[in-house]
């Protein structure tokens, strides 16, 4: 044999695919050596090239069928995939979502406070004065916690108990996205009732020193919602503050404690 | 293939019907349930089934192994396939590609298993092969000259350019040294050239 049997060896290989990148590189060396070669190798592309009409049959024994039917005729059908599953309607597990842990400062809500966080949740109409006033007063009042949720953050309980509500709610609707970096966040929201909540699946778990927050956004103005911790990737968070007809909802990462604006790009924003 | 030119059909064939049930149809039909559709879906293309499964296992009992559990396969699962993702026979034959292929790797005495199954996903005419319509001069031509080939010659071509294996993963799926694989390819390749009359 010549000792072009090596190269050979590499032809038949190169036009049917199985050629490691090293080999492909010394088979095209060779190509571009001498025209025979080059010429000798058409021969083996064109081949390569009939290959795709190949279409194999072989006949099968005639019981091979009736095998087949006997088999089918006790065989449930599978349905087909699920698409990515709905956003929950009914109230999940209570979340492990601790309430603002960082934020010592939520215990102790002045006055002040309190009748601003009146104002946010009992007067809808003038909720954008009030949102303003809100934030007036927490930018004024310094490093505070941005928890409205009162001392300690509402209980599991609590908590279910408004996300019910609000998918009660007559006028519930429901608006589902992706996050940045995995997992969905639908917001579940009651123009009616005023509030909305977050209900998230495969949310990862903020970073070291950080924290999630939650906001309402409306009119180029955004109001803390509340401060999260995900301890758990799955389960929601009823937003602190009041829902308004044109609010945006955005989960941002921020650092322990809060921020009094958003200091991130959102990880999701959500219209309700 | 003769055709006579009045009736459209071929010499000898059979009259069709006005509206030719196609392999698709008929897999949407057994996704419904319907076993008559499914063993008429067996009848069209069990010779290709088989064919592509024979290719890579060459033994013929095994095979039909295969084959039934292809079929039972597309019955359980035929709601999954996906009319706008290509045609149902493509989808049934890439379907009994990968099976043969599992069954080599099951029988490979190496627990390194490579977990992609590269079956090579191009229309091979599986689907434009029209029911009743001329089979190509090409398939017919290539289909000849395949026959000259050995089984382990035909074998490491399939497991090349359909499934996009390298000589050394074919050497391993097939347990024999890679100098082996090489020859059988080439060897093919030159028997194959010499029987399709391809030469400049």
């Amino acid at each position: 044999m010549s000792d072009n049997d090596d190269v050979s060896l590499l032809a038949a290989g190169y036009y049917l695919g199985s050629l490691t990148p090293q080999e492909r590189d010394e088979y095209e060396a060779y190509l571009a050596s001498s025209d025979d070669a080059a010429k000798g190798s058409e021969d083996f592309e064109a081949t390569a090239e009939m290959l795709a009409h190949d279409v194999a049959e072989a006949t099968p024994s005639a019981d091979l069928k009736s095998r087949l039917l006997a088999q089918i005729a006790v065989t449930p059908q599978v349905d087909p995939a699920r698409d990515a599953p709905a956003p929950p309607t009914a109230v999940p597990d209570p979340v492990l979502l601790s309430p603002v842990s960082t934020a010592r400062d939520a215990h102790s809500v002045g006055s002040a406070e309190e009748r601003a966080k009146a104002r946010w949740f009992t007067r809808p109409g003038t909720i954008l004065g009030a949102a303003a006033a809100a934030i007036a007063l927490f930018v004024g009042g310094g490093a505070l916690g941005m928890n409205l949720g009162g001392a300690g953050g509402p209980s599991i309980e609590q908590s279910a108990d408004a996300l019910a509500q609000i998918s009660a709610a007559p006028d519930v609707h429901r608006s589902t996205k992706d996050l940045q970096g995995g997992g969905t966040a639908t917001v579940v929201s009651s123009l009616e009732q005023g509030k909305s909540v977050m209900v998230f699946d495969g949310l990862k778990k903020q970073p070291d020193g950080k924290t999630y927050q939650l906001w309402y956004i409306s009119d180029g103005v955004a109001t803390s919602a509340g401060l999260m911790s995900g301890s758990s990737t799955n389960g929601w968070h009823v937003l602190d503050g009041t829902l308004k007809s044109d609010s945006v909802v955005g989960l941002t990462v921020e650092p322990a404690g809060g921020s009094k604006e958003p200091t991130t790009k959102p990880l999701v924003a959500i219209t309700t | 293939m003769l055709r006579d030119m009045r009736s459209g059909t071929g010499v000898g064939e059979e009259r069709v019907d006005d509206a030719p049930t196609t392999i698709d149809d008929l897999l949407l039909r057994t996704a419904d349930g319907n076993q008559s559709a499914f063993g008429e879906l067996y009848d069209r293309i069990v010779p290709r089934v088989l064919g592509a499964i024979k290719r890579l296992l060459i033994d013929h009992a095994q095979s039909e192994e295969v084959a039934q559990e292809v079929f039972l396969e597309v019955w359980q699962s035929a709601r999954r396939f996906e009319p706008n993702k290509g045609g149902a026979a493509t989808w049934i034959i890439t379907m009994a590609k990968r099976r043969a292929i599992d069954r080599i790797r099951s029988a490979q005495s190496s627990h390194d298993r490579d977990t992609r199954v590269g079956i090579r996903d191009y229309d091979a005419g599986y689907d434009t092969v029209a029911e009743h319509a001329e089979i190509s001069i090409e398939r017919e031509r290539v289909g000849v000259a395949m026959t000259s080939l050995t089984d382990s010659q035909r074998q490491a071509i399939a497991l090349a350019y359909d499934g996009g294996y390298s000589h050394s993963e074919i050497a391993e799926m097939l347990s024999v040294p890679m100098g082996t694989v090489k020859t059988r390819l080439r060897d093919g390749m030159i028997r194959l050239r010499t029987e399709l009359g391809v030469s400049t």
